[in-house]
């Protein structure tokens, strides 16, 4: 099974996340913090990463150095409410930038999508 | 006959000396040979005459000339008068003599007189003090317009210089031309009579005077002949060429050969004119023009050396004013620049304002966002899995906790908009104080955090409305937490002071930087994630509307201290007027 590590601080977000993607047949890790994602990223070895950008202590943007110091492959997708983050360069090592919204059809066609493209 | 007097004094600038020798009784024994040859007289012999038959008996007594004989013949010391003035008519200029009595040894006791011609000393005299008095004039002048007329003055006045006409030319800015400013004369023979009558009877600084009666120089009656005194710079006829380049005192003469030099001549209407270049810096920077046009007068070289004196006192007179009037432009530049930067300012700040505003919209925006794509998701779980009752629950759950959290967003959005309403009543603020402290008893608890009150038990009752300030400090005592570690401090004090009480929340936790220490009242101003920035913006308003204000003072690393000052009466504080005027923008 596919898994997806989804980061954020805010814990609905988490919740809802991990529903729709279990619903989508995905196996979800969740990660409250930046600090909490790397811990998690080393043992779980997920297939996708999901981030916030707007956390307390390690924000997205650092944590996204991180993973792909870690894995230089690994698809991940930005997802924060701000757009803003768009102009910061840094961002655009992220595969995808996605504004949350409370329809996610945008956000699971880029996660197969990116997946798909993995396989090949 | 013309009396003899009169008669001698008149041949004295040819004799330049004349010498009688008088006895004890004033009688004439001889005299220099030459005066009777310059006087026409055959008989040229003197002695014997009284000298009141032979000096002009007036110049005697004004100028005490016996008692002064009397005194050499008495005393064998050698005596001088000077500046004696002799004119024959008002017409004519004066003579000046200086008079030498001299005892010579003679069998028989006699004094030599030693008449000298002393009109050129003393017009020397006289124009070296014009010329002193004109430069400090000229100093002073801080107008071009007045100071030209000044200078042009002295050139025509009759006890200056006296030429009929002078004009004053400048070299323009581009150095390309040389501008006509101002000319000074009569236009017509019967004008400059009139002038001259006036000039004669006036003395300089009334001449000036006249200039400030007229609006414009515009209005002297030679400018349209100043208007087409204007050269280019290497077209200039050669004379004013020379005078600019040589920077010296030059006459200029009508040539006989017909040139294209010669129109000056005919625009001015004279055959000679004198050139006096006007030199500052080793640069000519101008120059006067000066004519005999009425009276025909001859220009001759007697007076070059003053006129160049002149010249460069009113040189460096002009050249002040024009360096005084760059200067003045520079001021105007300056201040236009300060006037452009303030107008510049009032827009940024305007600016910032309309960014603020598009700031707090898109920060609302935001924060509507994130419960709304929640309620969202989680509505749309239940729809995609309605029978799963325990996620319909979970679901349900949460969608209505981030309802509320939609709802307070909203109303704190409101409080902030439309500022706090306040309703007083008298209340005793220790009471509050420690309300606020047993609703937070838990969050003190979570931090371990010890909460020392130190409360004035006679403090008088204040105007409060109760909730509001509840509020404000709630807030202020939720940074403290924020901003402290576990087993940190807070200390809340409360004292009266000058009809003010006064109420301080102090922290031992991580304080508080500079940088962020200015912004903490401003809106959606925060370090925290989850926190609107609004807390001490409430915070503030909410003190301001009760005519208070508030005092934070903080030190990274040693904590924060904030002092809330309260009214005891609302509104009775005449300083706090800037925070009064916020409160009533408010309350409306």
């Amino acid at each position: 099974m596919e898994s997806i590590m989804v980061v954020d601080d805010d814990d609905s977000i988490r919740c809802l996340y991990e529903q729709v993607l279990t619903d989508e047949g995905y196996e979800v890790v969740l990660a409250g913090s930046g600090l909490e994602a790397v811990k998690i990223f080393k043992k779980e070895k997920p297939d996708i990463v999901i981030l916030d950008i707007r956390m307390p202590g390690m924000d997205g943007i650092e944590l996204l150095g991180k993973v792909l110091d870690m894995d230089r492959k690994i698809p991940v997708i930005i997802n924060s409410a701000y757009s803003m983050y768009k102009n910061n360069f840094l961002t655009w090592m992220a595969d995808a930038y996605i504004i949350k919204s409370s329809d996610l059809t945008e956000l699971k066609v880029k996660i197969r999508e990116l997946l798909d493209t993995r396989k090949k | 006959m013309e009396p003899k007097a009169e008669r001698l004094i008149t041949i004295l600038p040819k004799l330049k000396t004349i010498i009688f020798a008088v006895d004890i009784d004033l009688k004439i024994q001889f005299q220099n040979e030459a005066i009777c040859e310059e006087l026409g007289i055959e008989s040229c012999n003197f002695a014997g005459e009284d000298i009141w038959n032979v000096l002009p008996p007036h110049i005697i007594q004004k100028y005490n000339i016996v008692p002064a004989i009397k005194t050499v013949f008495e005393s064998s010391n050698d005596l001088e008068i000077h500046n004696i003035i002799y004119s024959d008519s008002p017409f004519n200029n004066p003579t000046v003599m200086d008079i030498e009595i001299k005892r010579i040894a003679q069998e028989k006791p006699l004094v030599l007189l030693l008449i000298k011609d002393a009109t050129q000393k003393a017009r020397k005299g006289e124009e070296l003090l014009l010329l002193f008095e004109l430069s400090y004039l000229m100093q002073e002048t801080k107008d071009l317009d007045k100071l030209s007329y000044l200078i042009l003055t002295a050139v025509t006045a009759g006890h200056a210089f006296g030429f009929n006409r002078a004009f004053l030319l400048l070299v323009d800015e581009g150095k390309k031309f040389l501008k006509g400013r101002m000319g000074l004369g009569p236009t017509s023979n019967e004008e400059a009579r009139d002038i001259w009558s006036q000039v004669s009877q006036k003395s300089l600084k009334e001449l000036l005077l006249t200039f400030n009666k007229l609006s414009s120089k515009k209005e002297l009656p030679l400018f349209p002949l100043v208007e087409k005194l204007t050269y280019k710079m290497d077209s200039a006829p050669e004379s004013i060429k020379t005078s600019i380049e040589q920077k010296k005192v030059v006459k200029a003469k009508r040539e006989k050969i017909e040139t294209k030099d010669n129109t000056i001549f005919d625009t001015l209407g004279v055959d000679e004119f004198i050139i006096i270049p006007l030199v500052s810096n080793e640069r000519t920077f101008g120059i006067i023009l000066a004519d005999n046009i009425f009276n025909r007068a001859p220009i001759t070289g007697e007076n070059f050396e003053e006129l160049n004196i002149f010249a460069n006192s009113a040189s460096l007179a002009i050249d002040g004013v024009m360096e005084y009037r760059r200067l003045e432009n520079r001021k105007r530049e300056l201040e236009e620049y300060q006037k452009l930067i303030s107008r510049l300012k009032d827009k940024f700040r305007f600016s910032e304002k309309l960014s603020t505003l598009s700031e707090t919209v898109a920060y609302i925006a935001h924060e509507i966002r994130i419960p709304l794509s929640n309620i969202g998701g989680f509505a749309s779980g239940i729809l995609r899995k309605p029978d799963d009752m325990e996620r319909v629950r979970k679901n349900a759950g949460i969608i209505a906790d981030e309802t509320k959290r939609l709802e307070r967003l909203l109303t704190r959005a409101i409080t902030f908009v439309k500022g706090p309403e306040i309703r007083l009543t008298l209340e005793n603020i220790n009471d509050v104080i420690i309300d606020i402290i047993e609703s937070m008893a838990n969050d003190f608890h979570e931090k371990d955090i010890a909460v020392t009150k130190s409360l004035d038990t006679n403090l008088p009752l204040l105007p409060i409305d109760r909730d509001r300030i509840k509020q404000a400090f709630l807030n202020i005592l939720r940074n403290a937490i924020h901003s402290t570690k576990k087993g940190d401090e807070i200390t809340i004090k409360t004292l009266e002071e000058n009809d003010t009480i006064k109420i301080t929340f102090n922290d031992t936790g991580g304080g508080i930087q500079k940088e962020i220490l200015n912004n903490i009242f401003n809106p959606f101003f925060s370090t925290r994630k989850r926190g609107l920035g609004l807390g001490l913006t409430i915070t503030q308003k909410i003190i301001n509307a009760h005519g208070g204000f508030i005092k934070v003072e903080s030190e990274k690393g040693k904590g924060t201290t904030f002092n809330v000052f309260l009214p005891e009466k609302k509104n009775n504080k005449k300083s706090e007027q800037d925070k009064q005027e916020k409160t009533s923008q408010i309350d409306e």
